[in-house]
């Protein structure tokens, strides 16, 4: 862990001094973490894959305001969030996917196997974009609670309660479909 | 977080041996938990982020007649804003609204507009002028 953080701050290094190659590095390496963020909050596979590039674009063009190079995957995330705000605010509402269309989007083979994933989603789909966002961000690997409390602007100290309160809340949209959930 | 002595854990344990409902309960959690923390497959996109990224650097901004547009759009804008904006406070009765009429003489404008008057909604408006065309021009690039 410790050698890929290094690699990190090496990479921003290198990307700040001009070196393409160090900057598509770094999107390999985060675009994941960026694409799943997005993808939970639009719910949407195209639009994600648009607003993930969105994203990279923006980082790229402004790398060189990374002071910090340890804060870099806190800095991508906090920009992943205005884009994915900025999509739902320019939407005016946030378009509930069915389960059937979804299905469309990835596949029957794949829908069997994320059954689960599914369900999450569209029960996510029914919270409010900050909950949605916080139950993304806290759940995601490699991003530490710190670095959420920073994305969300939310006190360190309130965090952990705050992701609580949301999760109570995503219970409640889970209620009546527990077995489904259990069962795959 | 509280993290359980290993009495209270041992007890919980026992209790989870027998309680079907805690069983179901921590096994949903779980499920929760596990849907939560898995993420998506991104699309292969390096690619197409280098090319578009490359092409914006390469794109120098070109100031055209077209975007004094909205500039303009802008500076009219704020320039009524400023025109109304200090018309409408001046006519405002404060003395009235505040009801310390005895105390105060009568503010009411003259029939004329005074010069100080003029200076101080024509700087207003001009201020309000620049600053909607920093505004649009920022918006422009």
């Amino acid at each position: 862990m410790k050698t890929k953080e290094y690699d990190v701050v090496e990479l921003v290094k290198r990307a700040q001094a001009g070196d393409d190659l160090a900057l598509s590095e770094l999107i390999t390496i985060h675009k994941r973490l960026v694409f799943t963020i997005i993808m939970r909050m639009v719910n949407d596979y195209h639009t994600s894959q648009d607003l993930t590039q969105d994203t990279f674009i923006k980082v790229c063009l402004n790398i060189h305001r990374v002071n910090d190079s340890n804060k870099f995957c806190a800095w991508i995330c906090r920009i992943a969030k205005n884009i994915a705000y900025d999509h739902l605010r320019k939407e005016k509402r946030h378009r509930l996917v069915p389960l059937h269309e979804i299905s469309e989007q990835v596949g029957e083979n794949t829908m069997k196997h994320k059954r689960k994933s599914i369900i999450i989603q569209d029960a996510l789909t029914r919270l409010s974009i900050k909950d949605r966002m916080l139950l993304s961000l806290a759940y995601l690997e490699g991003l530490a609670l710190a670095d959420v409390a920073e994305i969300m602007k939310i006190p360190l100290r309130n965090i952990r309660i705050s992701v609580h309160r949301a999760r109570v809340r995503l219970r409640r949209q889970l209620e009546g479909r527990e077995d489904e959930l259990m069962s795959t | 977080m509280r993290i359980l002595s290993e009495s209270e854990k041992k007890s919980f344990e026992e209790h989870l041996d027998e309680c079907i409902s805690c069983q179901r309960e921590l096994a949903l959690e779980k499920a929760i938990d596990a849907a939560l923390s898995e993420s998506f497959e991104p699309p292969l996109l390096e690619h197409a982020v280098m090319e578009r990224v490359r092409l914006i650097r390469s794109c120098k901004p070109i100031t055209t007649p077209f975007n004094l547009v909205p500039a303009l759009g802008y500076a009219l804008c704020g320039l009524l804003t400023g025109f109304l904006g200090v018309t409408l406070w001046r006519f405002i009765p404060f003395h009235r609204i505040l009801a310390v009429r005895p105390t105060i003489p009568d503010i009411h404008p003259p029939a004329i507009p005074s010069t100080i008057f003029l200076v101080v909604v024509g700087s207003f408006g001009i201020l309000l002028t620049l600053g909607s065309i920093i505004f649009s021009l920022h918006l422009d690039r």
